[in-house]
């Protein structure tokens, strides 16, 4: 399942209530970082549960629910989105997601918090709609449907709305977590609606991103044990290794694949952060930054693999870059053991500036083929989709 | 001259220079964003060491993981300092602890001394250091 756009504005279902909130009444009109929403979450087959979302900032959107998920469930999330300065005010509009990542709530009320992410460039492309949406609302007043109690699946019976909604506790005001705000120039002022914001949202930094998502999917036999979709900087970086290191440290490993996942997961980020091209869209939001998809996986319970774990990612190249990927891929794909140990030997020891449009592999490439058991997969494609824009994408994947 | 702990974090390693047992030991992972904002401060360490205390007996511990480039070219010019006091009669020892089986680490180890004559190579098992 993927992202939609926004489903039209509706008024806030009537079972539905705000949670008790401690930012101010004008808070309400902003839809900016660390505020929170009310906000319904739905499960295939699952009641309906009261969920908050919040934004934060360019890591996405997150939203607490009391019940835990798991990375990969697929789910229905309807935030309420302020329309007033009441809460029976607000429109509810529908996204569906995917749980890429789950951690404990800041709240400490044992609640898990997942959240999606995104590019700057998306979250202001979504901002925009959300803005449209309040815009809508406020110029005409839609009554509720039949069943606007409980949201459900289009192939599912509607349910009772008092029995979907099973009471929760009243819960204090929720922490706002500090997230840093959203570039201005990534959040554009208040603006007409855009007639083609559909298709500008499912054509373009989002569609690659969806792509990514997919070239990066686990196998069968495997799961993922933390992922990263979108931009990446220096800071973010420095976040994920660590988030990696702790995650492999809980994982009943032996210590030599702990260091090897963890050696394919730094250079190969490095590796997407210093060569994953940005995406330029025409759009009023100009280009996008570089969109790039990293996932570690390890088998699944039971699996029949014997592999320690893998370590894919996948990121956007131009695709005039295509023949010397292909080249260096080839070249990879042809280093005998000995050959490797002493390219590997020869690349330690250059000191020199290393060409950008090399078709030889670098230091860091054979570091991975070093420590990886099998021969690297490295796969280039172009997108076969019918914009006229579609980039070529670079997929590596690391056994070890 | 005390002893100095710099702590480990999510690029850099542990390092803990003891003046006392003649000893450095480096733990962790090293992909230091700024090699010489780390090694700089360790290599003047050293010097002042050596040239103060003139050690007859002096001991590298390294217990690294994920060690990149940069890294590798840091410790490496480590290893060239403590090569030269080894040329004016100390003995200097280079403990590369890696983990059983872990092959390529442990050749990692002798490229890090391959070429320097004046020190005592010594891969160990991790366990044991």
């Amino acid at each position: 399942m993927s992202n939609t756009s926004p489903a039209p504005a509706q008024a806030a279902p009537a079972a539905h209530r705000p949670m008790q909130r401690a930012q101010p009444a004008t808070a309400r009109h902003h839809a900016s970082v660390g505020v929170a929403w009310p906000a319904t979450v739905q499960v295939e087959g699952e009641p309906a549960m009261r969920a908050e979302c919040r934004y934060a900032g360019t890591e996405g959107m997150a939203f607490t629910c009391a019940r835990p998920l798991l990375v990969g469930t697929e789910l229905v999330l309807w935030v309420g989105l302020p329309g007033g300065e009441d809460a029976e005010d607000d429109v509810w509009t529908e996204f569906s997601l995917r749980v890429i990542e789950t951690m404990p709530a800041t709240s400490g009320h044992g609640m898990t918090c997942v959240y999606r992410r995104m590019p700057a460039e998306t979250m202001a492309r979504l901002l925009v709609a959300y803005q449209a949406a309040l815009a809508a609302a406020a110029a005409v007043v839609m009554p509720p449907p039949a069943d606007a109690g409980v949201p459900r699946w289009p192939s599912m019976p509607a349910q009772p709305a008092a029995a979907a909604m099973p009471a929760t506790p009243a819960m204090p005001p929720p922490a706002v977590r500090s997230a840093p705000p959203l570039p201005q120039a990534a959040v554009p002022a208040m603006a007409a609606p855009e007639p083609s914001l559909t298709t500008a949202l499912t054509t373009g930094a989002m569609a690659v991103e969806w792509h990514l998502e997919r070239l990066v999917a686990c196998g069968p036999g495997a799961q993922p044990l933390m992922q990263h979709f979108g931009a990446l900087d220096p800071a973010l970086m420095q976040r994920l290794f660590q988030k990696a290191h702790d995650r492999l440290a809980d994982i009943p490993l032996s210590p030599v694949v702990r260091r090897k996942l963890y050696a394919c997961f730094v250079e190969m980020v490095r590796n997407v952060h210093q060569h994953a091209e940005a995406l330029a869209l025409d759009s009023p939001a100009g280009a996008a930054p570089p969109l790039t998809a990293v996932s570690l996986q390890l088998p699944t319970a039971g699996a029949a693999s014997t592999a320690g774990g893998w370590v894919v990612t996948a990121n956007v190249v131009s695709a005039q870059a295509l023949p010397r990927l292909q080249a260096l891929a080839a070249a990879l794909q042809g280093l005998s053991a000995p050959a490797l140990a002493q390219a590997y030997r020869a690349a330690l020891d250059d000191t020199g500036v290393r060409p950008l449009q090399a078709t030889t592999p670098g230091f860091g490439w054979l570091t991975l083929a070093r420590e990886a058991s099998a021969p690297l997969q490295v796969q280039c494609s172009v997108d076969p989709g019918t914009q006229a824009w579609a980039p070529a994408y670079l997929v590596v994947k690391a056994q070890v | 001259m005390k002893s100095v702990r710099l702590p480990s974090t999510a690029t850099t390693p542990e390092i803990v220079f003891d003046p006392l047992l003649h000893r450095v030991d480096i733990r962790g992972h090293c992909h230091p964003a700024r090699p010489d904002a780390l090694f700089d401060p360790l290599m003047s360490l050293l010097r002042r060491h050596f040239s103060t205390r003139q050690p007859l007996l002096f001991t590298v511990h390294l217990a690294l993981q994920y060690v990149d480039k940069a890294g590798l070219h840091a410790l490496r010019e480590l290893c060239r300092l403590v090569d030269s006091e080894g040329r004016s009669g100390r003995w200097i020892e280079v403990v590369w602890a890696t983990e059983p089986g872990d092959l390529a680490q442990q050749s990692l180890g002798e490229c890090l001394v391959d070429g320097l004559n004046h020190v005592e190579y010594l891969p160990v098992a991790a366990a044991a250091v």
